[in-house]
């Protein structure tokens, strides 16, 4: 009770300051007088007694300081005090606040929005249940370039058996052809997903109801639908009295039970999904969706789940290989060379087949903020050594006055905390217009992606984290430094400016460091720059320019394959008339798509070194011409031509890789191969093609081939026009044609090869936002280091004035002196660039791992960034050694 | 006449005890102690501000502004309840180690 009360007392006494003070005052005044009277009863005379009085009572201003001291918080008060004199003293040099300012701003700037995007794609958790314990279960044949989903059966199976994690669920993206009654149907992209994943994620509707388990998964599903916030605003407008009422999906009747709140946007993240259906529903939205639920073989179903409470990943991972073994065991057809693995849900952003990289790629670019951060803090440290040094002579009046030397530093590091205080406020403002820039690196892709880059809790705290930082470092030794004024000499010598060797060293060894840490953020721009050049130059197998990608997906429309063929064939008709086209070609598989082609092929006569007689490969399905048209080099044979038609012998053209794998030192034309099964369709090999890049860039050469579209069919399908000028030009009408034919044929995916391959996560996406980030870091670094040797140059010139005068008497020419200085400055960047060298080797050997054609070592950056460097430093010396040169000797002689 | 050094818990004593007859102001209550002390103990204005502001702080005393014997405004302290508890605590414990201290200057 006692220290409530004296708490209260405290914090009564803050705020009823001056009141206290008056009446303390008038206390002490009170007893002065009393005393003074007793003293002249005493017998003094009136003056005496009150000198006595005085003299008794001791130093008023002592005794109040220790008497409030008694009081109330006194570091609270004295913490204001040092606020409100930074303030007046940062407003009296204006030209060293701004420079401090902006150099912490810019340097806090970009990091923040590189922070706020690597928080959003790797750190935010999604919006469900205990998101940190999500991890996500996929499938990967030692075949395939991705990992593949699971089949259904598997799924029930790991439900049941595992121990390790719970609430497991599986779910499907899907597109699907969604309309209201009576009004054209769109193409929409829908999840399947067991009913009651919503409640086991904590995922309550807005309006309505979500799906329940009594929707049931299997195939005696209800045939409702829950619809995503965003669906329900922009296709139907917010109304109000959406549950209940029907939706068309694939022409079948479903109704909407209820809307997702906003947050939600699916399962998996980055999908943004606008419908949600059970998964037994499947067998509704399409009639070859057959095994979907039931096939061991059909691969389709992603898994998620919570790890149980007492298990980490290692343990899920441990019985992943157990129950995939069991699985194998009883299954082997369809579970060849395959296995199960576990990602914890934030490692498999943004797909789970570049999860490996991703914790590297987070770590190194948080490195890359933090040396960014450092570069700056070492900046400001200069800067404020310098002035610390200029002002030397008030610390050390203030030290004689009584402050301790904990006072003095305490006001240094609020002058350094109010300036990082400002550049945070500034930072955040230049981060909120930046991230707006940061949508240009949505990767795209068939799927519609959600990209969230509004701040969340963890983008304040690092910001504010980043700003105390920023102030404390930068203003910590300086601040110790200077509380060690000695007293007596510099009041003296009036302030004197001669620094010690010692303060010379620090200033110089923070500008190398700075140096180094340029170096180092430039050459990763470098290396990535030069990695971006690289694979925008690697032989794709195809020619991409003046392309234009127009997708439709006829089997969703409901066409046969006989009706769709004649669509195919009068399509291209009318598109090769248009002007300005030069070719026009269809494919089922465009490379880089996110969706490919797959299966499995039988050789003939299989060479004994293929397991089981057959080898998977992917495959697109193309209109005649379309190896010309896209410029696949044909090393044998022929390409596919328009008398390959359905009722024509089956032909296909094979990649190189494929060739070797079938037929190793043979000759492929007049081969056979069955396609899907051992007793499947056969097809002869007529050509081979160059084996090119068909998903990743990075992918190890792979087995593919070219069916024809009328033997091979398959939906959807995208056109490949090539236009001979513009393709923006010629868009226009290219649309028309296809509206001519059908207009209510969703044409979607509409984009150019180019953008295709630049926004594609598996094309030049992550070079790109690489490249971009660190260019920019670099540009900041390169400012930043510029303005640091002019820093320390200049002021080591002021200082060196008397020097330069003795030396220019004696017969120093101005060139001399000229020369002087940029030696002084460059002796400081090689010292850097030497440090910075080794960091940046080792760096760039961690990074060659990550990123598809990074060199460990190119010495075409390496040269570049540290000629680049030196040339700086020359300019940043030039104007410091252009105003030694005009040093007047005689001035500089008789100064001090 | 010396100057005998007073520890801080002692002139906290002093005070709350000369405060238990009434309440006082600054000077009366460092003359008091002067008085009662037959001038022994003369308590410096520098600790004695300090101490009746702790003490204010922690609860034992409380203030009130009055007019003094000369028509001045002044600050009059008061003891509390728990003041009085505190200082029947203080003088029992004082009372003891006197006591003891005594005995043993008077051993042989």
């Amino acid at each position: 009770m006692n220290l409530l009360k004296s708490a209260l007392h405290r914090l009564r006494s803050l705020f009823n300051r001056r009141r206290f003070d008056a009446e303390m005052d008038e206390e002490m005044r009170n007893h002065i007088a009393l005393q003074t009277e007793a003293n002249c009863a005493a017998g003094m005379g009136p003056k005496d007694a009150r000198d006595a009085a005085l003299r008794q009572f001791g130093h008023l201003d002592t005794l109040q300081e220790v008497s409030r001291e008694q009081r109330g918080f006194v570091w609270m008060t004295d913490l204001a005090k040092d606020v409100s004199f930074a303030c007046r003293i940062l407003k009296k040099s204006p030209g060293f606040a701004l420079t401090v300012v902006g150099t912490l701003a810019f340097g806090m700037a970009v990091n923040t929005t590189i922070f706020s995007m690597i928080n959003v794609m790797f750190l935010q958790p999604l919006p469900l249940k205990d998101a940190e314990k999500l991890v996500v279960i996929v499938q990967k044949p030692r075949s395939a370039p991705f990992p593949q989903g699971l089949s259904f059966p598997d799924f029930r199976d790991m439900r049941q058996e595992m121990t390790s994690v719970e609430n497991l669920i599986a779910f499907m993206p899907q597109p699907a052809s969604v309309s209201l009654p009576g009004r054209s149907a769109e193409r929409t992209w829908l999840q399947l997903v067991i009913p009651d994943a919503f409640q086991r994620y904590g995922v309550v509707a807005t309006k309505g109801r979500t799906l329940l388990a009594s929707d049931g998964e299997g195939a005696d599903a209800k045939p409702v639908a829950v619809i995503s916030h965003s669906y329900w605003q922009n296709q139907l407008g917010s109304a109000p009295d959406v549950v209940g009422s029907p939706l068309l999906i694939n022409g079948h009747p479903f109704t909407i039970v209820g809307i997702l709140p906003p947050t939600i946007n699916g399962f998996a993240w980055g999908l943004d999904m606008s419908v949600f259906v059970s998964t037994g529903t499947i067998h509704l939205l399409a009639k070859e969706n057959s095994g979907a639920l039931e096939g061991r073989g059909h691969n389709l179903w992603r898994l998620l789940a919570h790890i149980k409470p007492g298990h980490d990943l290692r343990s899920v991972r441990s019985e992943l290989s157990v129950v995939a073994d069991r699985l194998f065991k009883a299954y082997p057809d369809t579970h060849k060379e395959t296995s199960f693995v576990a990602y914890s849900e934030t490692h498999a952003r943004p797909d789970p087949s570049i999860s490996e990289f991703v914790p590297a790629f987070a770590a190194f670019f948080l490195g890359m903020v933090a040396l960014v951060l450092v570069i700056a803090c070492a900046n400001v440290a200069n800067l404020m050594m310098a002035r610390a040094a200029a002002r030397e002579r008030e610390f050390s009046l203030r030290a004689a006055v009584g402050a301790t030397r904990f006072r003095l530093v305490r006001q240094l590091l609020v002058e350094s905390l109010v300036l990082a205080a400002l550049a945070g406020i500034a930072s955040w403002y230049i981060s909120s217009f930046a991230g707006s820039l940061l949508q240009r690196f949505t990767p795209q892709s068939q799927i519609p992606v959600v990209q969230n880059y509004e701040a969340d809790w963890r983008n304040y705290v690092f910001a504010v984290l980043a700003t105390l930082v920023a102030g404390v470092a930068s203003g910590l030794v300086p601040a110790l430094r200077a509380s060690r004024a000695n007293v007596l000499g510099s009041i003296r010598r009036g302030g004197s400016l001669q620094g010690t060797e010692a303060k010379h060293r620090l200033r110089n060894l923070l500008v190398t460091g700075q140096i180094a840490c340029s170096l180092v953020v430039l050459v990763c721009a470098g290396l990535f720059l030069r990695s971006l050049h690289r694979a925008q130059n690697v032989p794709l197998g195809f020619d991409g320019t003046g392309v234009i990608n127009l997708s439709v997906d006829l089997k969703l429309q409901g066409y046969s394959e006989e009706k769709a063929r004649q669509f195919f064939q009068e399509a291209l008709t009318r598109l090769r008339s248009v002007p300005d086209v030069q070719s026009a070609t269809v494919t089922t598989h465009v490379p880089f798509d996110v969706f490919m082609n797959g299966g499995s092929v039988w050789p003939d006569v299989p060479p004994p070194t293929l397991k089981n007689g057959s080898t998977p490969l992917g495959f697109a399905s193309v209109a005649p011409g379309y190896l010309e048209d896209m410029q696949v080099p044909l090393i044998k044979g022929r390409s596919i031509q328009s008398t390959d038609e359905a009722n024509a012998p089956k032909v296909v053209v094979v990649n190189e890789t494929l060739a070797a794998v079938c037929w190793p030192g043979e000759n492929p034309i007049g081969r056979t191969f069955r396609l899907w099964w051992s007793e499947g369709p056969r097809f002869e090999v007529v050509g081979v093609t160059r084996t090119g890049k068909y998903t990743m860039l990075g992918e190890a050469p792979s087995a593919y081939a070219y069916f024809p579209l009328a033997q091979q069919y398959g939906a959807p399908a995208s056109f490949l026009v090539r236009a001979k000028t513009s393709p923006s030009a010629v868009l226009p009408a290219l649309r028309e044609v296809l509206r001519s034919l059908d207009p209510n044929l969703p044409v979607f995916n509409v984009k150019s090869m180019e953008e295709h391959l630049a926004s594609s996560v598996f094309g030049f996406m992550p070079m790109r936002m690489g490249a971009t980030m660190t260019t920019v870091q670099g540009v900041i670094a390169l400012l930043l280091a510029v303005l640091g040797i002019y820093g320390v140059v200049s002021y080591s010139v002021s200082r060196r004035t008397q020097e330069i005068g003795i030396r220019m008497a004696l017969g120093s020419t101005q060139t001399g002196v000229t020369q002087l200085v940029v030696k002084e400055g460059l002796r400081l960047t090689i010292k850097g660039l030497a440090a910075g060298a080794f960091v940046a080797l080792l760096i760039g050997a961690a990074l060659s791992k990550i990123m598809y054609g990074l060199p460990i070592f190119d010495p075409l950056v390496f040269l570049g960034i540290t000629s680049l460097l030196l040339l700086t430093t020359v300019v940043a010396c030039w104007w410091p050694a252009r105003r030694a040169a005009r040093v007047n000797p005689i001035e500089a002689l008789r100064t001090e | 006449m010396s100057k005998i050094e007073l520890l801080q818990g002692t002139l906290d004593m002093l005070i709350l005890r000369v405060l238990n007859a009434g309440p006082l102001h600054g000077f009366a209550i460092a003359q008091r102690i002067h008085v009662l002390s037959q001038d022994v103990l003369k308590v410096e204005e520098g600790s004695l501000y300090p101490a009746l502001y702790r003490m204010e702080q922690k609860g034992w005393i409380e203030a009130e502004w009055g007019q003094s014997e000369n028509n001045r405004r002044a600050k009059f302290y008061n003891l509390t309840k728990a003041g009085k508890k505190q200082l029947d605590t203080e003088s029992k414990s004082w009372d003891r180690m006197a006591a003891a201290i005594a005995q043993v200057m008077a051993s042989k």
